[in-house]
């Protein structure tokens, strides 16, 4: 679908037809909910959140002008509805370890020699850990890099704020993952 | 102590590593960075610490697209819409906002219509209305057309005068 095909579902949804808006849902759900998980870091939140974010962009569809491509403006959607509830939440951890992750950790605490899977699954894990370690600008900068394959330009227009900001929010917080992934970084880099 | 050449260039490459991993630097610096990171290990090192990094990232969101695949989240967002009712008729915006019914304005409104009965009501049309009373010292001559009203009241006889 194309940005125009985008404006003629926008359009269909104004004049009052709701099954027009499933397009877009089906187009951007999987984004939405991977934007919204990686701020949350929790998946059943994540779920309500996503559904949250297109009901909420329904009913401000009367203010959307167009100016924006439709992805970006639901992205802001998405993220401030994301920020609000990870402020609401208490600092706790926020990881599910489903139980491949949980045996692989308590593998990594024996004496064994864990295996290159074993070890490729904790690191991830412990990524999921580090990545709550960062603030959240520094999170999304790291998602919408990594995740989403936005430029620096594009970052920089979507949080409103300097190239070289981004530049500097991504370079400490890769630095700080770096730094708190150490022991499990292949070659402990 | 003075740094040395190398040192200084690997920092000043340093800076740019980021950039240059996620392809954002300018060719012409993109090549010098390459050139550098094959003979320094510290940052060739580091180069290696974010492609894990993007590949563990990478990898993170495949799990989860799996996780929720092929779940969709249509069937219970159009329960909801289609329970509430969302209008996108015209809306007057800010005006309507203003002009809602507010104890105020009501108040304001009845202070206007009593003001204006008032003020009215002292323009009176001498045909129409009495004028205050008055002893009579003379009648106009007969050409004059009168009107004569007379009525009673706290002992007085009031002669009204309308012409």
């Amino acid at each position: 679908m194309t940005v125009d095909e985008d404006s003629a579902l926008v359009h269909g949804c104004l004049k009052g037809s709701v099954d027009q808006f499933q397009g877009l849902v089906e187009k951007y759900q999987y984004r939405i909910y991977l934007l919204v998980y990686g701020i949350v870091l929790d998946r059943e939140l994540a779920k309500d959140l996503t559904q949250e974010v297109f009901i909420k962009a329904y009913q401000s569809l009367k203010s959307f002008k167009g100016k924006s491509s439709f992805y970006t403006w639901l992205y802001k959607i998405g993220f401030n509805l994301a920020l609000d509830a990870k402020r609401k939440r208490s600092r706790r951890p926020q990881i599910e370890l489903d139980e491949s992750r949980e045996a692989t950790l308590v593998g990594a605490q024996s004496h064994v020699q864990p295996d290159r899977e074993a070890l490729r699954g904790e690191l991830y894990t412990m990524i999921l850990r580090g990545m709550e370690e960062l603030t959240l600008t520094q999170r999304t900068v790291v998602l919408l890099r990594e995740w989403e394959g936005y430029s620096y330009q594009e970052i920089a227009g979507l949080m409103k704020c300097s190239v070289g900001t981004v530049m500097s929010r991504l370079h400490y917080a890769r630095e700080k993952l770096r730094e708190y992934l150490k022991p499990y970084l292949k070659g402990n880099l | 102590m003075k740094q040395s050449p190398k040192r200084k260039l690997c920092r000043k490459v340093g800076s740019q590593l980021q950039a240059y991993y996620d392809g954002q630097l300018p060719p012409e610096k993109a090549i010098r960075v390459g050139e550098h990171i094959k003979w320094c290990e510290s940052c060739s090192r580091k180069l290696e610490a974010y492609s894990q990094l993007s590949q563990g990232l990478r990898k993170i969101a495949s799990d989860e697209l799996n996780h929720l695949k092929p779940f969709s989240f249509w069937p219970a967002i159009r329960a909801r819409l289609v329970n509430q009712t969302v209008s996108f008729k015209p809306r007057l915006g800010r005006m309507r906002l203003w002009f809602r019914p507010r104890p105020v304005w009501i108040g304001l409104t009845v202070s206007v219509v009593v003001l204006l009965i008032i003020f009215f009501s002292t323009l009176v049309i001498p045909s129409k209305l009495p004028a205050n009373y008055c002893r009579i010292e003379s009648i106009s001559a007969p050409e004059h057309q009168l009107m004569i009203y007379q009525e009673k009241t706290d002992g007085f006889t009031i002669i009204w005068l309308l012409e």
